[in-house]
């Protein structure tokens, strides 16, 4: 037998070799100096790699992420470029497109989304005349916040039941809704004035701050959905909501919304920096400078009179995770013509109602931050009609002062 | 509803294509190991999470990830071995390169020398300072010789370290089981010698 390769003596040292092969080279290795020695400096290099690779272990610090959750963060952060490619259709672009790029800083779009979804989801029928329909008006003028747990949503596990939920809902958004204003690129400003004339209302910086922030005024957007009830109740039972039953008179109930120019201005080192030209914060960056402020007049839902919008936004809270009891005792004491309701989750986050720029505001706190990268706060208002929203990395503590100095 | 929260994030439900579900499920499968690979590479969790971001940027953007959509369907099973084995050694492999070229951008920035002792910095387990800065040395010296190596030798090393076995290496790598342990003796051999030009043998190994 010639003599061994440095792949046999290797896998031997590391006792990958067949019981039968282990015995033929072993046999060799009795009666060879050279491969012997050769086996002994593979053996040292090996033992050298392990220490030096050992020393890269991860500490004793927290586990590995949950993949999950990592899924989830990344569709959070990506999106938008993503998942609407192969869809049909500007709607559901538009509906990615909202929660990533444009709007991904704030809970002010959740604020907005479950607003504009509660209502969505909400049935119609065939649109005929949408437009004469219309007759009540929503126009948001206070919030309020709810408790929610969504353990139940159908989500980005992977149990394919719930998944299977989400897809269709999904699909169900996607062929109902007709986008009539594409909002397009948000157009850059070079300051709060320029904002203001883009966006065609005053828009207000911090004075707090006195590093140049980079404004952006996003475009104006609506659209609109009719709603098909029975599909849509078909979706809640397969849901396992059965118990949730949709009134008739949502069938054929046509919803639009309309969303006003919005400015977005960001400060500091913020993470979310993927905005083209932005750079990203280098490793282990302090992001507590990171400031991000929303600002845009209250979004107008339409509806038709006939449907009654408590009932509705009681089972939207009962879908999102409260009890028939909460969210009927919520649903009684909040105007759901003039609130815009932000669902908070009560494990991830605390609030607090706070004085903020002369009108009572809600502070949302994140109880944990998973990492450095999320927000410390949103702090969320309404004034003269614009909604704010202010989030930061940075202490909770600045916020209300930050809010203070708006002008 | 339209809109989930899931741990306090805002995600949409949204009709998922084939090949959207093919990634999500590529994602929650190998996201622990890419995460695993970037956080040795470069020893920073949030680091190494956006490294991760990255790699299934690019894993989105290959035009063959439709090929692994519907990874259920049954006609899928019969080339899902190995169109599964090829899609972790893509992952594994960009990782090791996305992590290395962080590295080397690291290094050309000069901030390296304060930045991997900045993320590295852990506890001291023993409570020595001294212990703790001298491994934090050794870290740094073992990532500067990864990020010389030609990154298949890295990366070879990195997933050995991580206790995959030779059958799994051999997927991954798209190589025969049989050539493993060449590739593994030539890598450590490889490391051995860069590592000695480029610290000298004085270095805590």
């Amino acid at each position: 037998m010639s003599c061994l390769t440095d792949g046999i003596l290797k896998a031997r040292l590391d006792g990958e070799l067949g019981e039968e092969e282990a015995k033929v080279v072993a046999d060799h290795i009795a009666g060879c100096a050279a491969c012997r020695a050769r086996e002994e400096s593979l053996a040292a290099y090996a033992g050298e790699v392990r220490r030096a690779l050992g020393a890269l272990e991860p500490g004793p610090g927290p586990s590995l992420p949950d993949a999950r959750q990592a899924l989830a963060r990344f569709r959070a952060e990506h999106g938008a470029e993503l998942f609407d490619a192969p869809r049909r259709g500007a709607s559901s672009r538009w509906l990615a497109g909202i929660l990533a790029s444009r709007w991904r800083p704030a809970w002010a779009v959740l604020a907005l989304l479950v607003l504009v979804a509660a209502l969505l989801i909400m049935p119609g029928g065939t649109a005929r005349s949408w437009a004469q329909r219309i007759l009540a008006m929503l126009r948001v003028q206070k919030i309020a916040v709810v408790e929610i747990n969504p353990q139940w949503l159908p989500g980005l596990d992977n149990d394919p039941a719930r998944s299977a939920v989400a897809q269709a809902i999904g699909r169900f958004f996607s062929d109902s809704i007709v986008v009539t204003i594409n909002p397009g690129e948000p157009e850059a400003a070079a300051g709060a004035e320029q904002a203001s004339q883009l966006a065609g209302f005053p828009v207000r910086l911090p004075s707090a701050r006195s590093d140049v922030p980079t404004v952006k005024v996003t475009g104006e957007l609506a659209f609109h959905m009719t709603v098909d009830r029975d599909r849509l109740q078909a979706l809640l039972d397969e849901a396992g909501r059965g118990d949730l039953s949709l009134p008739a008179s949502l069938d054929g109930a046509t919803i639009a919304v309309h969303i006003p120019k919005g400015s977005f201005a960001q400060y500091g080192n913020c993470p979310h920096g993927r905005q083209p030209g932005a750079a990203t914060p280098p490793q282990g960056a302090d992001l507590s400078s990171c400031l991000m402020l929303i600002e845009v007049p209250s979004p107008t839902v339409s509806v038709p009179p006939e449907l009654d919008i408590a009932q509705l936004g009681q089972m939207a809270l009962q879908f999102a995770g409260m009890s028939a009891q909460d969210a009927q005792a919520f649903s009684q004491t909040v105007d759901w013509t003039s609130t815009l309701v932000v669902p908070v989750p009560v494990r991830d986050a605390s609030y607090q109602a706070v004085q903020v720029d002369d009108v009572q505001g809600t502070l949302i706190t994140t109880l944990q931050r998973p990492h450095a990268r999320s927000p410390a706060y949103t702090l969320l208002w309404i004034k003269n009609g614009i909604i704010y929203s202010l989030t930061g990395f940075g202490s909770a503590d600045q916020a209300v002062p930050l809010a203070d100095s708006l002008q | 509803m339209g809109t989930v929260v899931t741990e306090g994030k805002l995600a949409m439900t949204s009709a998922l294509s084939p090949r959207d579900a093919g990634f999500e499920a590529a994602f929650v499968k190998h996201y622990p190991r890419v995460f695993g690979i970037l956080l040795r590479l470069v020893g920073d969790r949030g680091q190494a999470e956006e490294l991760a971001s990255e790699v299934f940027l690019k894993l989105y953007r290959q035009p063959w990830l439709a090929d692994l959509g519907g990874l259920d369907a049954p006609e899928a099973l019969a080339r899902d071995l190995s169109a599964q084995a090829g899609l972790s050694g893509w992952l594994y492999r960009t990782a090791t390169h996305v992590g290395i070229d962080h590295l080397r951008a690291a290094a050309r920035r000069q901030h390296y020398e304060h930045a991997a002792a900045r993320a590295g910095t852990r506890p001291a387990e023993d409570g020595d300072p001294l212990q703790e800065v001298l491994r934090e040395e050794q870290r740094r010296c073992v990532r500067a010789v990864l990020a010389k190596l030609p990154p298949t030798r890295a990366q070879i090393l990195v997933l050995r370290a991580m206790g995959l076995s030779y059958y799994e290496l051999a997927e991954i790598l798209g190589a025969k089981r049989g050539s493993v342990g060449t590739m593994l003796a030539r890598a450590e051999a490889d490391f051995h010698k860069r590592f000695l030009k480029m610290f000298g043998k004085e270095k805590p190994l």
